[in-house]
């Protein structure tokens, strides 16, 4: 687990994990980015040490009659990397990755 | 849910499907979680539009599309399958290696042996055939330019004139330059030594691209009118014979009893355009006109006419193509320049091509032979590695019978074939990493042991010359590496998927791998097939060279010394040459121990290179005959007897009649009916009188018939180089010192050179039958013994196999002696058609090496019945020992045993 470039995307994915947005679809929705975009990026962020995944319990999908979820937390790694990564986004001067054409972050 | 709603929403859903479908290629220990997850994402997606019911068309687009998305969710997660399955598969083969020590040695041994022969071979061929001209840049780009007279195998040294034509003309290549190889005497410290240097144009260094370490490298200025007398001489030479003194550079040494100013010193790799000739100085063209004003010291090329000559031949041509140019454009443009030369000149160039060829610091002329000679060892060795891959997939099919129930239990827990392959072609790589590297360390050592059967030259080739690994060697073991891996795995793999393994399970033994051992059998006649064949090959190269050395030469080499020495260098005059040479011999014969001495103008076996026509008094046909020019006593230091007639004497001299001595071979040639002696011939415009008649001897090379041979005495024809014979009961260590110590007295700057005893010059010549020999005999005996470890193998696992059937049967009365007759009856039926085989295609193939025979036809009959002969005894060796072994079973043991 080295230290992972968190790409725009990446970075606003973390983010809205971190701010409680816990499972794939809600991310998903969130962002507007599409879900092959949104899922690789979980896994990688789990791989990097930066989200710990957890299925919920099947009691609870079985009584709402839907399928398991899994849902994902930021680690202290995680928070860490976040917080580096957004104060570098956000100097006035953007970082040449983030000139790539991703959609903006939209706040919940 | 019930069947229905399921197959509606299969129907009606088709986003559900997609994700089904894209599963299949989630790894399978993700694949559940993999697909929970997308379901509950795309049904969250669904519940918060509607009821799928009420889905507008737009709406379940999208929802498909976004199904879509998980492919790329999943073709991520593939990364994972393949590092989870690889570390598993590698850490469960080494688990599987270590386990089975004895098998993991065998087989590591097998293929190290094989590995490693293969690579000595390569190795060889690498340093003799493919390693680039060292110390240059990009040497790629440099290609050979040679005169290509009509109607000759090889090319020729060019002229001067055409030199520069070719220089100034050329559009296809960025610079040519030439070259002279050249050897000096050089002045030290202690006394006068011998070094090789080359006479170079003035953007030789430039060309090449090679940079001086101190001073200056020689520039076209030092090769013109205008030019100093100047050298570069190598790193080398300046430690060796000038203990490394700064002064050297700048200063002066004496070549060939000249000053010259040192203004450069060269480092290695870079030692001249000649691989395994490393040069020493590096002198201008220019200086053969300083050299010579009035010099009439024979056999110099000092001669300031030459450069005038379009017609000598003595300029080694080479140069550096221009940047994108092909060799074939290259040759086009020269063709047409040469075109156009012989058009100019056509008393000179009217039947004289241009040769270019790819590549500097190899002849065409040794290149040809030595690349025949490298097609028998690449085929032996290849067939060494078939017949290693072969036991070691033999191995691997017995270690696989007993781990059979482990892939059936594999198989039953949803291992699919591709994995099973996988996991044995993973466990014979692994197998061929060890032996690849252990194959380096056995081919490092093995390289070492050949190079103590090379002599330092043979002929014109020199064997100095780096066998270490490049990546070429490296390559070459990676690639034989890979083919080992494949052929050793494959086949076992492919069968262990077989769907009737999942039979094995309920089985114990028998049902289902008959197969194996019938693939087995298969393997084991191969094997014996292959090292009857190479046995054979060997067979015919060991009595090539048995044959060889028993070749009588006509002369007695031992207690023969040969020194060299170069008169020229030393700008003697005819006079005084002859007044050197014979206070030498005066000195030796004065020695005690020292029979008798004289010099000789070459050593017999020189291939030729000392042939002239002469003819009879009277009658112009011209006949070719090997020639030589020799002091007094030569025939009593050779000891080659005198049929007739009489010896040279000190009084055959220059103001004497001139005489000649010819071998019996001339004589019955020349006159068939009647004696020679007194009878006259003419060479070299000079009529010479017949005194002596002398046996023959081999003076082409060793394989030939002795052709006419022609003695005259040195008296009589001034030689500027010489070879010093010597024999003497004096142990060669201190009469090298005894000789070099007479030789100063006479001149104490005459040096001494390529001294060797006789009888190595004869060795010498043998060395391409020595390395066959000894190359495909222990190939030859790799094979066979590998071959017997496979039949061994084989029938060693048959009776553990049957341990049960063989108790059935001791227990129903067999005699030991049948149980033995049972497996090798059933050993040697495989041997024997093996040997059959072999015997068949090698009487096939053996014509194909006729040409690197001596004294043995491709069809021996000696070999033919004693390789089979061998054959079937090491195959009953090999089958004797596990039958034994069935023999003394116990059937109360065997019964018991599952």
């Amino acid at each position: 687990m080295g230290h992972t470039f968190l790409t725009l995307s990446t970075t606003t994915i973390l983010e809205a994990v971190a701010n409680g947005h816990a499972f794939g679809f809600d991310i998903v929705d969130l962002t507007g980015m599409p879900g092959g975009t949104v899922y690789p990026a979980l896994r990688r962020l789990e791989e990097a040490g930066y989200l710990t995944s957890e299925w919920e319990a099947e009691r609870v999908a079985h009584a709402e009659a839907r399928p398991r979820r899994r849902y994902y937390e930021v680690t202290p790694a995680g928070r860490e990397a976040l917080s580096e990564a957004a104060r570098r986004y956000r100097r006035p001067q953007p970082a040449p990755e983030s000139r790539r054409s991703t959609p903006k972050p939209t706040r919940a | 849910m019930s069947l229905r709603s399921r197959l509606r929403d299969l129907v009606t859903r088709p986003h559900l499907r997609v994700i089904a479908a894209i599963g299949v290629i989630v790894p399978r220990r993700l694949r559940a979680d993999w697909r929970d997850e997308w379901h509950a994402e795309l049904q969250h997606r669904e519940s918060r539009l509607a009821r799928w019911d009420r889905l507008t068309r737009h709406e379940k687009w999208e929802l498909f599309q976004r199904s879509l998305a998980a492919f790329w969710d999943a073709l991520w997660l593939q990364r994972r399958r393949l590092e989870d399955d690889l570390v598993q598969d590698v850490r469960f083969g080494l688990r599987m290696l270590v386990a089975r020590p004895t098998f993991t040695c065998l087989a590591v041994l097998t293929l190290a042996l094989a590995i490693g022969a293969n690579t000595v071979v390569f190795t060889f061929v690498n340093a003799l055939l493919l390693r680039p001209l060292p110390g240059v840049a990009a040497p790629q780009q440099l290609v050979r330019l040679g005169r290509q007279f009509q109607g000759k195998p090889y090319p020729s040294d060019s002229s001067y004139p055409d030199f520069l034509d070719y220089r100034q003309q050329a559009q296809t290549l960025s610079g040519i330059a030439a070259m002279s190889p050249r050897a000096f005497h050089l002045t030290t410290d202690d006394g006068a030594v011998r070094v090789e240097g080359e006479l170079v144009s003035g953007n030789y260094f430039e060309v090449l691209g090679v940079a001086a370490t101190r001073g200056r490298v020689l520039e076209p200025i030092d090769d013109s009118a205008a030019g100093a007398p100047v050298v570069v001489v190598s790193d080398s030479l300046w430690r060796r014979h000038f203990a490394g003194r700064a002064s050297l550079l700048g200063g002066t040494i004496r070549l060939d009893g000249r000053p010259f100013t040192v203004v450069g010193i060269v480092d290695g790799p870079f030692a001249g355009v000649k691989i395994g000739s490393p040069r020493d100085i590096w002198m201008p063209l220019e200086a053969i006109r300083l050299a010579s004003p009035g010099a009439s010291a024979p056999g110099m090329v000092g001669d300031a006419a030459i450069f005038e000559r379009r017609s000598a031949s003595w300029l080694e041509m080479f140069g550096r193509r221009a940047p994108g140019v092909t060799l074939a454009q290259t040759r086009a443009e020269l063709t047409v320049m040469a075109a156009r030369l012989a058009l100019s000149y056509p008393a000179t160039n009217r039947r004289v091509g241009i040769s270019v060829e790819a590549g500097l610091g190899r002849d065409v002329e040794t290149q040809r032979p030595l690349e025949r000679y490298a097609v028998l060892p690449f085929v032996a060795v290849g067939l060494v590695l078939l017949i290693a891959c072969a036991n070691v997939a033999g191995l691997l099919l017995v270690r696989m019978a007993t781990r059979r129930r482990e892939i059936a239990l594999r198989v039953a827990l949803g291992a699919g074939r591709l994995r099973i392959v996988r996991q044995l072609l993973t466990e014979s790589l692994l197998l061929v990493v060890a032996s690849s590297l252990a194959g380096l360390a056995v081919a490092t050592w093995l390289t070492r042991a050949l190079r103590g059967l090379l002599p330092e030259r043979l002929l014109f080739l020199s064997f100095d010359l780096d066998f270490g690994v490049d990546w070429r060697v490296f390559g070459f073991v990676l690639g034989v590496g890979a083919i080992a891996t494949v052929l050793c795995g494959l086949v076992p793999g492919l069968l262990a998927s077989r769907h009737e393994l999942g039979t094995a399970l309920k089985t114990t033994r028998g049902a289902g791998w008959r197969h194996t051992t019938a693939l087995r059998s298969v393997l084991v006649v191969a094997q014996i097939a292959l090292s009857v064949i190479l046995l054979v090959a060997a067979s015919l190269c060991v009595r090539t060279l048995i044959n060889a050395t028993a070749i009588e030469t006509g002369y007695d080499t031992a207690g023969v010394l040969t020194a060299r020495m170069d008169f020229a260098r030393q700008h003697y005059d005819e006079a005084r040459g002859r007044e050197v040479a014979r206070a030498i011999l005066e000195r030796l014969h004065a020695v005690p121990g020292i029979q008798a001495a004289a010099f000789a103008a070459t050593l017999p076996l020189n291939d030729g290179r000392w042939e002239d026509a002469i003819r009879r008094d009277g009658d112009p046909t011209r006949l070719q005959t090997f020639q030589n020019v020799v002091t007094p006593r030569y025939f009593d230091v050779m000891a080659i007897p005198i049929a007739a007639g009489r010896e040279f004497s000190d009084r055959d001299d220059e103001r004497a009649p001139r005489v000649a001595i010819v071998n019996q071979t001339l004589a019955r040639v020349l006159w068939p009916d009647a004696s020679a002696i007194g009878r006259r011939v003419t060479f070299d415009g000079r009529s010479r009188e017949i005194v002596g008649i002398v046996h023959d001897i081999k003076g082409r090379n060793l394989f030939d018939p002795p052709g006419p041979m022609l003695y005259v005495p040195q008296l009589q024809s001034a030689q500027p180089n010489v070879v010093l014979h010597v024999r003497s009961t004096v142990a060669p260590p201190a009469l090298v010192t005894r000789l070099r110590h007479e030789v100063q007295a006479v001149d104490p700057y005459l040096p001494v050179f390529a001294v060797m005893p006789l009888g190595d010059h004869v060795t010498a010549t043998l060395t391409p039958q020595r390395v066959l020999a000894f190359l495909i005999g222990g190939f030859g005996l790799l094979a066979l013994v590998l071959a017997g470890t496979g039949l061994y193998g084989l029938l060693a696992y048959s009776v553990t196999d049957r341990t049960r059937e063989i108790g059935v049967r001791m227990a129903l009365g067999a005699k030991r002696t049948e149980v033995v007759y049972l497996f090798v009856a059933d050993g040697m039926k495989r041997a024997v058609i093996g040997i059959v085989l072999g015997t068949v295609v090698g009487c096939g193939v053996t014509p194909l090496m006729a040409g690197l025979l001596y004294g043995v036809s491709p069809l021996d009959s000696l070999t033919l019945l004693v390789v089979p002969a061998v054959l079937l005894v090491v195959a009953l060796a090999a089958c004797g020992v596990p039958a034994g072994r069935a023999a003394r079973t116990d059937p109360t043991t065997a019964l018991r045993s599952d």
